[in-house]
């Protein structure tokens, strides 16, 4: 039980603060390696945020950028580094829809086809794909606290910090938006 | 917080920290089981999306474009230039207290002292950022008539302490005309009084040494009612003011030791 538990939780890169330690003092190689262990996690985070893969992928490398060039900015012994990464890549979202005047319609997402893949990646990509056409319907906060908990796997401590509001606040917030979604999903499987 | 809402609660939690499945929850809470099941069945759906992977060729990619703008953009270490600052800092502050310390200091120096040109350095610093220098002026003026008479046993010295006088009252003349010192009158009274207090105790004598052109019985005190004539006497008195020297056995014997006796200090404004 406790290895699931374990499992379910986005735990820290161990030795990651002599890494960002290193990196802060200007180790480009050791930001490297914070590369290597987060990009995963923080492509995960946009791909759910947006609707174009190509947006997902030039918006990831964004947040590396931009963190390489803010380092300072980030306080050690406060919050995880992969949370202030999740900050950096939720306010660039934030900007990319704001400067991004027209929005994709729907059917359009849902004519997103994948025709060299294999048949198990299409159908995968297809659940993907569901759900991150249902994310899109929720609210900010509500894909936020979402895609923190349940996909990127933080603590709720974590998320409210980086939502900036209290614990209680993210967890009210988590089940209102998993009632929207669910309720969003059973719709769309009706039709 | 509805029953629903907080039974939703505590499934949540229990599959989050592994407790229990989402079939054991739905099985502890049959009333709501229907309500529940599309829910936890979505949070443990999204938790699937954990194994999307972005492509290893975007990963690369990414990486190289991240490796290029480092090298384009080094960081430079925070500690560095932090200490850089710092030492920058201490080294000013050490300077500046250096500073402010060796000018008190030469505050007291003595004409031929080491300090003394600190002293002059000083004053003229003083003068340049006075907004009064007129009385300033007056200030320094009374500064070397008390060095000259800290130093009248040593005729080297107090003749630099005299040129140095004289140079304030040059400035005086050349820099200012006689209305605008007449106005500033009170103040010149109120500047000079200390010189008058020592002055007037000097045994002026007709044969001993004096200054060529001043009057024996000149006083530091300025006289209003014909200041403008005194001042338009200066400069011709000021050039032939020679070194104020006088042999010690023209001194008085009985003559105490911190006055006077060989230098007329010519008046401010004779």
């Amino acid at each position: 039980m406790r290895d699931h538990q374990t499992a379910r939780l986005d735990l820290p890169l161990p030795g990651e603060t002599p890494l960002v330690h290193r990196a802060k003092s200007g180790d480009s190689e050791a930001f490297a390696q914070l590369y290597d262990a987060y990009v995963a996690r923080v492509y995960r985070y946009i791909y759910f945020r947006v609707t174009e893969d190509a947006a997902a992928e030039d918006l990831t490398s964004q947040v590396f950028l931009k963190a390489w060039e803010g380092l300072d900015r980030y306080q050690m012994g406060g919050s995880p580094f992969v949370a202030w990464l999740y900050t950096i890549a939720r306010n660039l979202v934030i900007d990319y829809y704001r400067t991004k005047k027209e929005s994709v319609p729907l059917e359009e997402v849902h004519t997103l086809t994948h025709n060299e893949t294999p048949v198990e990646e299409v159908e995968a990509r297809f659940d993907l794909q569901a759900m991150r056409d249902a994310l899109q319907f929720l609210t900010d906060e509500q894909q936020q606290v979402l895609i923190l908990k349940f996909i990127a796997g933080l603590p709720n401590e974590n998320i409210a910090q980086i939502m900036n509001k209290r614990e209680g606040a993210v967890r009210a917030l988590q089940m209102r938006a998993l009632q929207t979604m669910a309720k969003y999903m059973e719709k769309k499987e009706s039709l | 917080m509805t029953e629903f809402e907080q039974v939703l609660e505590k499934c949540l939690d229990d599959l989050e920290q592994g407790d229990s499945n989402v079939d054991e929850c739905l099985a502890r809470h049959p009333r709501h089981a229907a309500q529940l099941e599309p829910i936890l069945l979505l949070a443990t759906g999204l938790e699937q999306a954990r194994a999307l992977e972005p492509s290893a060729t975007f990963k690369a990619r990414a990486r190289a474009k991240l490796t290029l703008h480092m090298q384009a953009h080094p960081r430079r270490s925070v500690g560095a230039v932090f200490a850089f600052w710092r030492f920058a800092t201490s080294l000013a502050v050490i300077a500046l207290a250096l500073l402010a310390t060796g000018t008190a200091y030469a505050q007291s120096a003595l004409p031929g002292d080491l300090f003394y040109s600190w002293k002059l350095a000083s004053e003229r610093a003083w003068r340049a950022v006075s907004p009064d220098p007129i009385r300033t002026d007056l200030a320094i003026a009374n500064r070397r008539i008390d060095e000259i008479n800290a130093v009248l046993n040593d005729p080297v010295r107090g003749a630099l302490a005299l040129e140095g006088y004289q140079e304030v009252l040059i400035r005086l003349q050349v820099e200012f005309d006689a209305e605008t010192l007449e106005q500033l009158l009170p103040q010149i009274e109120i500047e000079l009084e200390p010189t008058e207090q020592l002055i007037p105790t000097l045994p002026l004598e007709p044969n001993t040494t004096s200054i060529p052109g001043l009057p024996l019985n000149a006083t530091a005190t300025p006289q209003p009612e014909n200041m403008n004539t005194r001042l338009t006497e200066l400069p011709e008195i000021l050039p032939t003011i020679s070194a104020p020297v006088i042999p010690t056995s023209q001194r008085p014997s009985t003559e105490p030791p911190n006055v006077i006796p060989t230098i007329e200090i010519p008046p401010l404004l004779p």
